[in-house]
């Protein structure tokens, strides 16, 4: 017997799909970000998001985009970040779009993420696998922002959710970090001081144990010594780049 | 059928429990109090574990110490009992949801924490760990039952495993199960949402927030708010009604509408009296970064003026609600783009 969650879990995949093929058949520079793209570079253990998709696009894409959401489905709204598409499926349940165009803008600090110009050039169609074990064979490609601009995107927050998806990022997949660029995408988009704040306090919060919290509040699962020791060499080797 | 045990294993177990019962022993102890050999003893530890027969914790300072502790022989004999009704070929598909719909009355449970939530607000994901409430005399019965080659069974620290693919965590329940369960749709119980809801907000972490709010948000209209064994009721016996109407008017503060009926936010008000210096929510990682702001700006000598005022702009992000802290008589530290974050995500504002 499938569960509700298990249900909707695998029509937001198909649907990831579904835009994604579209996309690609227009050629629409448009790749996931968000919670969706923290599945592309972590392990299944941290993947507590909403159904929610985030993409990014340009603004030259605009124009094909509306096109597309129409044809499958979506009604679209233009927002302070760009643009909301939504498809009912259900009456409890629809699948929610969030586009943002040449920029992205954090609305827990008012901190604004420019597109890197090498953004799309080195996004790469990643397997997205399912959460739940009833969908594991269910594999979406989806192409998905590179790790180091999910990283950045989830540590210029003050949310702490979004610091935990990037400790797990970071535990996970640091050696698919391109360091040189992770340094020069912080510094084009003037996030260099921001970034090396949010390392700093990761660091002190992975000493006090705060992330050891951080960890068990989001998994359930404990913070083992091992994988502290770690996080701070990992961490350690961000700030030494800053 | 697959719980059995061969005759060998079954030798062991004996023997362990005649010298240990429900005492703590290692594996040494194993190797010395069966004078069999270590990978003899390896092999039956691993059995036992992988059966759910006897029950593993690891140190927290010390990955690789394990402390282990047997099953009865009477739970080990009752879930030996109910797996032989089973059909094996049956078994082979069996999913967790599967196993509580089979349980069903014969143990009481209630499923509880992410997992129940999202069945009322389908909005957070749930983790791989599934909470479930049971009574304390049944702990060696779960455990037992659950336990299989894919699924792990914790009571307290839960420590993550490369071959578990689903973790269980048992809590007592001080209340009698029956009374705080529903069925869901799918067959299994849940927690009721009044119960869950209150369980939630003592949690006090920014997930649990949201999820109490999720649920407040998607329910509001279903939740038996005013009469015995209510959310007002609960909240008041677990000397949390001042948190509770806090968060109620926060979100209605949030949507700028009346999403909570005044009538429960002015009830709520009216049990509510004076003042207390909580902290709401008393979440450790929101106490460090307010804290830490706190310090940088106390020491002003310290940073320039441009800091001061970023820090001081940040710092207002924690004291959003001076208006209902004054209200309800708490200081609260929360975000205010933590309940606006869930509203848009609901469409709601």
């Amino acid at each position: 017997m499938l569960s509700e969650e298990i249900i909707v879990e695998k029509t937001n995949l198909l649907h990831l799909e579904e835009v994604n093929k579209e996309a690609k058949k227009l050629n629409i520079d448009l790749i996931l970000i968000g919670g969706n793209s923290v599945r592309a570079y972590t392990e299944p253990r941290s993947w507590r998001f909403t159904k929610d998709l985030d993409f990014i696009t340009t603004s030259k894409n605009l124009g094909l985009l509306y096109g597309m959401c129409s044809t499958l489905g979506y009604s679209i709204e233009k927002t302070d970040y760009g643009l909301a598409g939504r498809k009912k499926i259900t009456d409890k349940y629809s699948i929610e779009l969030h586009i943002s165009v040449d920029k992205v803008l954090d609305w827990s600090t008012g901190a604004i993420y420019i597109l890197p110009e090498d953004i799309f050039r080195l996004s790469r169609y990643v397997p997205i696998k399912a959460s739940f074990e009833e969908n594991r064979e269910l594999i979406v490609v989806a192409r998905c922002a590179p790790i180091e601009d999910v990283v950045i995107l989830k540590l210029m927050t003050e949310r702490s959710r979004d610091h935990f998806d990037s400790v797990a990022i970071i535990l996970d997949s640091f050696d698919r970090i391109d360091l040189i660029r992770f340094k020069r995408i912080c510094e084009d988009s003037e996030l260099v001081k921001i970034i090396k704040e949010r390392i700093e306090s990761l660091i002190v919060d992975n000493r006090r144990g705060v992330i050891a919290r951080l960890w068990k509040e989001n998994t359930g699962f404990n913070f083992i010594a091992t994988r502290q020791n770690d996080l701070r060499k990992k961490l350690r080797a961000l700030l030494e780049l800053m | 059928m697959v719980k059995n045990m061969p005759d060998w294993l079954k030798k062991n177990y004996n023997s362990l429990w005649k010298i240990y019962q429900k005492k703590a022993f290692t594996f040494e102890d194993v190797v010395f109090g069966l004078k069999i050999s270590e990978s003899m003893a390896t092999k039956t530890l691993w059995q036992l574990e992988n059966k759910g027969f006897v029950y593993k914790t690891r140190s927290e300072l010390d990955y690789r110490n394990k402390i282990y502790r047997l099953i009865s022989p009477e739970d080990v004999s009752y879930i030996i009992g109910l797996y032989s009704l089973i059909d094996k070929e049956e078994f082979k598909g069996f999913t967790l949801k599967d196993k509580f719909i089979l349980i069903n009355n014969k143990i009481p449970y209630a499923l509880t924490g992410s997992y129940a939530a999202y069945q009322y607000h389908h909005y957070v994901n749930p983790p791989k760990v599934y909470e479930i409430k049971i009574r304390s005399e049944d702990e060696g019965k779960w455990i037992a039952f659950l336990t299989d080659g894919h699924t792990r069974v914790y009571l307290d620290v839960i420590q993550e495993t490369k071959s578990a693919k689903q973790y269980i965590k048992l809590i007592h329940s001080p209340i009698k199960i029956e009374d705080i369960r529903r069925k869901s749709d799918s067959g299994y119980y849940i927690e009721k949402m009044e119960y869950l809801l209150i369980d939630l907000i003592m949690r006090e972490t920014q997930t649990s927030i949201i999820e109490a709010v999720a649920m407040v948000i998607n329910n509001t209209a279903d939740i038996n708010w005013f009469e015995e064994k209510g959310v007002i009721d609960l909240a008041l016996k677990s000397n949390i009604a001042r948190e509770l109407g806090f968060l109620l008017d926060a979100i209605n503060y949030e949507s700028n509408s009346n999403i909570i009926n005044e009538k429960i936010i002015s009830t709520i008000k009216n049990m509510v009296k004076g003042n207390s210096n909580t902290i709401f929510p008393n979440d450790d990682v929101l106490l460090n970064r307010y804290n830490e702001l706190r310090n940088k700006i106390v020491h002003r000598s310290l940073i320039s003026e441009n800091e001061l005022i970023k820090y001081r702009k940040m710092q207002e992000k924690f004291e959003g609600y001076t208006e209902l802290d004054k209200k309800w008589g708490i200081q609260s530290i929360m975000p205010r783009n933590t309940i606006r974050k869930v509203l848009t995500d609901l469409g709601v504002s």
